[in-house]
């Protein structure tokens, strides 16, 4: 008996919320690696991360399915990036720490001119390119993050893929 | 190779890449140390001080409301952009405003200046319903400021003077100041009873403006005044033409107002210096093409 008051006392059982706090930085690498790829900026990337979570933590309370907490987070980064490249394209002028994508292991200079012909595409294909091939978001999940519908991201998917094939098809 | 081979292959190719990509990041995020919100911002801080000091010749647009205590000429600007009293009143800043919340008894109404922000991570209004993206309107130390330097000004909305733009440097006349905490993190919101300052922003259209599904976007994230280019070069900013106009053709009158010109402001935004002929693109004022110049409605602001 007196052990079971014991365990009615003990059992604290962690909100959704406080699930959701502790994982957060699990995706960080994905988020890291998605923002390389839309603001193209060392600097600018790991602040957008760090505003992603700034503003998930602020918000963490609206989201009402914590398994859908990648999907979430990718899609704050996205806005975010969009707002960083107004705020850079706002000012006259700044001296960026430009990225450069590494190279696969294995692969050094073999697909360079992917490299470039990913780097080459506007910003909101490229950053559909990264949502859906990178972060594995679905399609709608990718047209969610950016505000925009199925058929657009589709588009812009193809759209991008083309791109990319014309660097093996001259 | 098929079409479909093809894509696959460039698929393949992409996914290794990514793939990389993705590594490095798991190698490379757990040693990154994330700078402090007022280190990162730096940068930005001081370029746009930068521009904020070349706009400071602007301040004839900068209206002051009836509740302004002085002339324009009384605003004397600090060193962030915003001025630091009008009117020989003092404006504060959040530190400032934080330890005066912590003080108790009455207190007389005063100025707080900052930088008005949207605070939503929706863009497009396609989504917007209010459960969906609430937004709300915080005022920062800086534009990109963190959670933990700003304050909500929440009625700021409900003013009559009010802009609906995201980001312009502004003075509101607080009557009080409201300190809540949820989840341990302290928050002051400041009851707001007059808009006094503020100077509009300029700026370059979003580029996801005509993306979205209806083709429309939170226009509080469109600058006051969208610069213009052209000259010789064709990419120098020759002058800014105001949003609204841009967004809402319609208030330029006419039967055809999406044929109207649109007129282009110079530096201190009061001043035209041509128009934005559809079509045609920039036109300096005294060009044969332009025979008159349009009403002035540079100070048009309101939304």
């Amino acid at each position: 008996m007196e052990s079971g008051r014991a365990v009615g006392i003990g059992v604290v059982r962690p909100t959704p919320r406080d699930v959701a706090v502790a994982s957060l930085h699990e995706h960080g690498p994905v988020l890291l690696a998605a923002a390389r790829m839309m603001v193209l900026d060392e600097d600018e990337a790991q602040d957008l991360v760090q505003e992603t979570f700034e503003i998930a933590l602020r918000r963490i309370d609206t989201l009402r399915e914590p398994r859908a907490l990648r999907s979430w987070l990718l899609r704050i980064e996205t806005r975010q990036a969009f707002r960083v490249a107004r705020r850079v394209r706002r000012l006259v002028r700044m001296e960026g720490n430009t990225l450069e994508l590494a190279a696969p292991d294995g692969g050094i200079g073999q697909d360079s001119e992917l490299r470039e012909a990913l780097m080459a595409l506007p910003a909101r294909t490229r950053a559909a390119v990264a949502l859906h091939y990178l972060a594995e978001l679905t399609v709608r999940e990718t047209a969610a993050a950016l505000g925009v519908s199925d058929n657009t991201i589709k588009t812009q998917l193809k759209t991008g893929l083309m791109r990319l094939r014309e660097v093996f098809e001259p | 190779m098929s079409d479909r081979e093809s894509q696959e292959a460039v698929e393949t190719r992409l996914r290794s890449l990514l793939a990389g990509e993705l590594q490095r990041a798991e190698r490379e995020y757990p040693n990154i140390t994330f700078r402090k919100p007022q280190d990162r911002a730096g940068l930005s801080v001081v370029t746009f001080a930068t521009l904020a000091a070349c706009l400071v010749a602007a301040l004839v647009l900068l209206r002051p409301s009836s509740g302004v205590p002085g002339a324009a000429d009384a605003i004397v600007v600090g060193p962030d952009g915003l001025p630091s009293s009008i009117g020989g009143e003092t404006v504060l800043r959040r530190p400032e405003m934080e330890i005066r919340a912590a003080q108790t008894g009455e207190q007389a109404p005063f100025l707080a200046g900052g930088y008005l922000v949207l605070d939503t991570v929706c863009a497009s209004v396609t989504e917007g319903s209010a459960d969906v993206c609430p937004e709300s309107w915080i005022l920062a130390d800086e534009l990109n400021a963190s959670p933990d330097q700003s304050i909500d000004v929440a009625e700021a909305s409900q003013l009559k003077s009010f802009v609906r733009t995201s980001g312009a440097p502004t003075v509101f006349r607080v009557t009080s100041l409201d300190v809540t905490s949820r989840h341990g993190v302290r928050r002051i919101t400041a009851v707001v009873e007059a808009l006094v300052w503020r100077r509009p922003t300029v700026g370059t259209m979003p580029d996801y403006v005509g993306q979205t599904k209806t083709g429309t976007v939170n226009e509080a994230f469109v600058p006051d005044f969208i610069s213009v280019v052209g000259g010789p070069s064709g990419n120098s900013i020759v002058g800014y033409a105001p949003k609204l106009l841009l967004l809402h053709p319609r208030l330029l009158g006419g039967s055809r107002p999406q044929e109207a010109p649109v007129p282009v402001y110079g530096p201190d935004l009061t001043t035209q210096v041509g128009v934005l002929m559809p079509g045609s693109g920039f036109i300096p004022l005294g060009s044969s093409l332009v025979s008159s110049a349009p009403a002035s409605v540079g100070a048009s602001l309101q939304p």
